[in-house]
């Protein structure tokens, strides 16, 4: 987490066009949507997924800078927040080959604490989210393309169900409940998608 | 141009690739680790012999650990460890109580005292004990399977005793409770509740309401002791203070929790409401009435004409509310509920002429002028946030306050401005 932080910084400081190396770096935006692959106990579940990667182009080739997004497991909806970095093997062609790998944290935000009327807690938390694609960009314009890529996600989650024993349980006691199950699950993704970059 | 370019896209296509490949072969399938951790009693099977033939030990004074219920003697005060023993204080000076003896009772739940004689419970014995000088205590009596409910083989002799325990497991056949995990997928309704109703299913069988093991309430009332467990009040015969006798037992319904006395009546409160018995003949309590209420846990105070009945949500009293009921009781045979207060979580009372204090559990301790029972709750005095107390005891010398944290006492010679005294506080937390 230091790590994903200390880049996170470097990101930030970057972004400050003063401290930026003479010439100011220009933006780059890379918008996909697509569908999530994997398999658990009742078999294959596709689920659908979007991301937007806003950042720097460093160089022609590579690009650094933040993804957020929606990933919406069931009724589960994540929200990854990562740090990305994207680079492209050929810039000079029509038809780019590029790859880029994002680290960070999958956000629950969404998901509140629910307490059923048999007095059961349930919450949810986020957890670690990486994932590594390679693509196809296809030029549009002078800086505009199309994208189709294919990435493997992982996408960290923790549910945990109690009743609780006291009147003010901590969530983090099991002393302070009867009943307490934790599933940590962790995602594994196949993803396809298709996008827009300028 | 061409070959210089093709060259390093070849390589890391087969690298990034190959990379892909691994990671997606190896690991597709979404990893799910689970682990339940249950809050369970789990049965202690013991041999009556090996605790009756075992010493009853005095110790040295040791430092209290999870307080019970608190008898004043004299200048001493006794104090319950449910389950462990009683420990003696010293507390001629209430701003400095000082820890004697503790007395080693396995297995013990309550205690009384009568004249110079101390009557505890050992699992299914009752024992009587000469205290008249505390600094040298002696068992005189025991009196032997008076307490038969935990029995669990009364030929063999073996009574079984439940431990509070933690079960930490991964083994996905010990989940009893959840509605399951949710589906991650939106092509899945089906399968989800059916699982969720299998699993209510199971629920329901699997479900207990552990109350840690069946522990007496004692009283002492004409010359008699009287104790309640889980379903019964046991009537001793304690006229002859060193000889008790076990005379009978009544059958009071279940979840019975405290009992009161008061001018030749006895209060007993349940789960379910408050039960009444005449104890003028005090070998044949005689019923007077029951006054039902919704099922919470409530301890009991009354005076000339009012009962103050606590009623108090908690997760082993099942559905409960959090009230303070004052009921009329100028006709026993008639119990009249006249007006409920809402109370944060309250626990024991104590009664003090017109004053009443009301243990709030974590929320602290409260105190009411209760001359005028209509207005309760426009006379609360004090709210001292500070003191998580369970049970309260209007003492000569102080207001005695038990709390998870410790034991707290206060001088209320001024009843309107409560002075802290001295607390003694647990060995640990």
């Amino acid at each position: 987490m230091k790590v994903i932080y200390t880049i996170f910084a470097a990101t930030l400081y970057l972004a400050c066009p003063s401290n930026s190396w003479g010439q100011a770096l220009s933006f780059t935006h890379h918008s996909e949507m697509g569908i999530l692959t994997g398999r658990d106990d009742f078999g294959t579940r596709t689920n659908f997924t979007f991301q937007t990667f806003n950042g720097f182009q460093l160089s022609e080739r590579h690009a650094f800078g933040f993804v957020a997004g929606l990933d919406q497991y069931g009724s589960l909806s994540v929200l990854p927040i990562a740090m990305g970095w994207r680079s492209v093997l050929n810039p000079e062609d029509n038809w780019q080959l590029y790859g880029g790998v994002d680290l960070g944290f999958g956000s629950t935000l969404l998901e509140p604490t629910v307490v059923t009327e048999w007095n059961e807690h349930r919450w949810q938390e986020g957890g670690f989210m990486g994932q590594a694609s390679i693509g196809l960009r296809i030029k549009t314009g002078r800086a505009n393309f199309w994208t189709l890529s294919l990435a493997y996600k992982k996408q960290k989650y923790q549910l945990t169900t109690g009743n609780p024993r006291v009147n003010a349980p901590d969530p983090s006691r099991p002393e302070d409940w009867s009943y307490y199950a934790n599933d940590k699950i962790t995602f594994n993704n196949l993803v396809y998608r298709v996008g827009y970059w300028f | 141009m061409k070959t210089s370019l093709q060259q390093p896209f070849q390589w890391t296509m087969q690298l990034v690739l190959s990379l892909m490949l691994l990671l997606v072969v190896t690991s597709c399938e979404d990893q799910v680790e689970t682990t339940y951790v249950y809050q369970t009693q789990v049965p202690v099977f013991l041999q009556v012999n090996t605790f009756r033939e075992a010493d009853i030990i005095i110790e040295p004074g040791k430092p209290l650990d999870n307080p019970g219920k608190i008898y004043i003697f004299g200048d001493y005060l006794f104090i319950s460890e449910p389950g462990e023993g009683i420990h003696i204080l010293d507390n001629s000076n209430p701003a400095s109580p000082r820890n004697l003896n503790f007395i080693n009772i396995p297995g013990t739940g309550d205690m009384a005292i009568n004249e110079n004689i101390l009557y505890a419970d050992n699992y299914v014995d009752l024992l009587a004990f000469d205290i008249s000088d505390p600094q040298s205590i002696e068992m005189v009596k025991r009196e032997e399977d008076v307490f038969p409910n935990l029995y669990s083989n009364e030929e063999t002799g073996t009574i079984v005793t439940y431990k509070d325990t933690l079960i930490t497991s991964t083994d996905a056949n010990m989940m009893w409770s959840s509605w399951g995990r949710p589906a991650f997928r939106s092509d899945f309704m089906i399968m989800e509740s059916m699982a969720f109703s299998s699993d209510a299913g199971r629920g329901n069988g699997g479900q207990s309401y552990g109350q840690g093991g069946s522990m007496a309430r004692f009283t002492l009332l004409g010359g008699h002791l009287y104790t309640v467990d889980d379903y019964d009040l046991r009537v001793f015969n304690v006229e002859e203070p060193t000889d008790p006798q076990y005379l009978k037992n009544i059958n009071l319904g279940w979840g019975i929790e405290t009992i009161f006395p008061f001018k030749g009546k006895l209060f007993i409160g349940s789960m379910t409401g408050m039960h009444i018995y005449d104890a003028s003949n005090p070998a044949e309590p005689q019923k007077m009435a029951v006054y039902e209420h919704v099922t919470s846990c409530d301890p009991v105070v009354v005076n000339d004409d009012y009962a103050f009945v606590t009623l108090r949500s908690a997760a082993v009293c099942r559905m409960g509310a959090d009230e303070l009921h004052v009921l009329d009781i100028k006709d026993l045979y008639n119990p009249r509920l006249i007006k409920s207060y809402p109370m944060d979580n309250p626990h024991g009372l104590g009664l003090s002429g017109d004053y009443l204090y009301l243990a709030e559990g974590e929320h602290g301790l409260k105190s009411f002028n209760v001359a005028d029972v209509m207005e309760i709750s426009n006379n609360q005095i004090e709210h001292l946030k500070d003191y998580a107390s369970i049970d309260i005891i209007p003492g000569p010398k102080s207001l005695i306050v038990i709390g998870p944290d410790g034991v707290c006492q206060f001088d209320y010679s001024d009843p309107e401005k409560l002075k802290e005294l001295s607390c003694i506080s647990v060995s640990f937390r």
